[in-house]
């Protein structure tokens, strides 16, 4: 359903207006082969671990889920337009975490960052770009040199 | 979406013909979603960019979809004249609750709990709200529209964990339209939230207000009424 036609009207033609951002070019980093490449999450679907603040209105800011708390993420994204029962039953269907630990265990990747990031997509992705800076050089730390970024 | 990734022109895309909510496709599907991921990855070693590739298949689909559709086979109480609403609720959440306390066996996991109430309170803080009362629960660190959304969205999901526990038709699960069907056409708890956003709507805190008119109802639904 992320198939316009098939969208509920209202929700279509919200989404047919949205603001979006552009940019002039569009930046290509070339990288290792596949099998040697450290990945990470980066997350639009506002995932927090239990007991974190939960995302607010407008909120521009981060949450840092790390690998050994994928299994109980949850959600506190502000839109009651995607569906949750997905996520509820397997939060890979969002968040992959498992699959990509069985992609690097079978070498196609060459392994699994520590820490993995969600922002709430709702917001204005502009008012991100501070936050966003802050991520890049995170993952640099961490050795990661490819990101999966999953919105909902 | 595509026509929002057509306009940002990210090095490298793959967009996914599946429900908002689902990038990867399904839910308890290794082979699906390793399917997904792969392609994704994949896209990772050209350098021809920006790339915009579609993932070719559907998300299989519920076989509920298929035939008759999914009906929550569990009998829940029906309001009645002399019993007051809370109770009334309060038992269809106890008619629920063994297959909610599966489901989060089974899982290892819980979605509700954003809000960090109980079931039963949270019962009690939104139906009092949706009588018109202002009730204060929760952590303090949480505004009042901010505990207020996230009250709803647990108590949704407490539903929706026990609906997806039970055997589906045919060995698949509901789909995410039949079990939205389920909750705002036939529960208690859904025609509750169809009367909190009527009451919200009217407060006069513009966040309570907004709450109310866009964060408790999808637009999809936004057509009911309550009963």
């Amino acid at each position: 359903m992320a198939r316009m036609e098939d969208m509920d009207e209202t929700l279509r033609e919200h989404l047919e207006h949205l603001e979006i951002p552009e940019f002039p070019d569009t930046p290509l980093a070339k990288g290792p082969p596949l099998s040697e490449r450290r990945v990470a999450i980066v997350t639009t679907a506002g995932l927090q671990r239990p007991g974190d603040r939960p995302f607010g209105f407008g909120a521009a800011d981060y949450r840092v889920i790390p690998s050994d708390a994928a299994g109980s993420v949850q959600i506190s994204h502000l839109s009651t337009n995607f569906d949750r029962t997905g996520f509820q039953q397997d939060t890979n269907v969002v968040f992959p975490l498992d699959r990509l630990n069985e992609l690097a265990a079978e070498g196609v990747i060459g392994s699994v960052a520590e820490f993995h990031y969600s922002f709430m997509g709702a917001s204005d992705p502009l008012t991100m770009k501070d936050a966003a800076d802050q991520i890049a050089g995170l993952l640099k730390q961490d050795a990661v040199d490819a990101v999966l970024l999953t919105p909902v | 979406m595509r026509l929002h990734t057509e306009k940002v022109k990210p090095p490298r895309a793959l967009w996914v013909p599946f429900e908002l909510g689902r990038p990867l496709g399904a839910p308890e599907d290794t082979a699906f979603q390793t399917g997904v991921l792969r392609s994704a990855l994949d896209l990772l070693e050209r350098t021809d960019g920006p790339i915009l590739e579609d993932f070719p298949d559907d998300a299989p689909a519920s076989s509920s979809e298929d035939d008759e559709g999914w009906v929550c086979p569990i009998n829940l109480p029906a309001p009645e004249a002399e019993r007051d609403q809370d109770s009334a609720l309060l038992d269809e959440i106890e008619a629920l609750r063994s297959w909610y306390d599966l489901a989060v066996d089974r899982r290892g996991r819980t979605a509700v709990g954003t809000s960090q109430l109980e079931i039963e309170d949270l019962v009690r803080y939104l139906s009092a709200w949706a009588r018109g009362e202002t009730p204060d629960a929760g952590p303090e660190e949480n505004d009042l529209p901010t505990q207020l959304r996230l009250a709803c969205d647990d108590f949704k999901a407490y539903y929706s964990e026990a609906a997806t526990a039970q055997p589906g038709r045919n060995g698949s699960d509901p789909s995410s339209n039949e079990i939205a069907d389920w909750f705002w056409s036939q529960t208690l708890g859904g025609d509750m939230l169809l009367r909190l956003r009527a009451t919200l709507s009217e407060n006069e805190n513009q966040m309570v207000s907004i709450t109310g008119k866009m964060l408790i109802v999808p637009y999809t639904e936004s057509h009911r009424q309550p009963r």
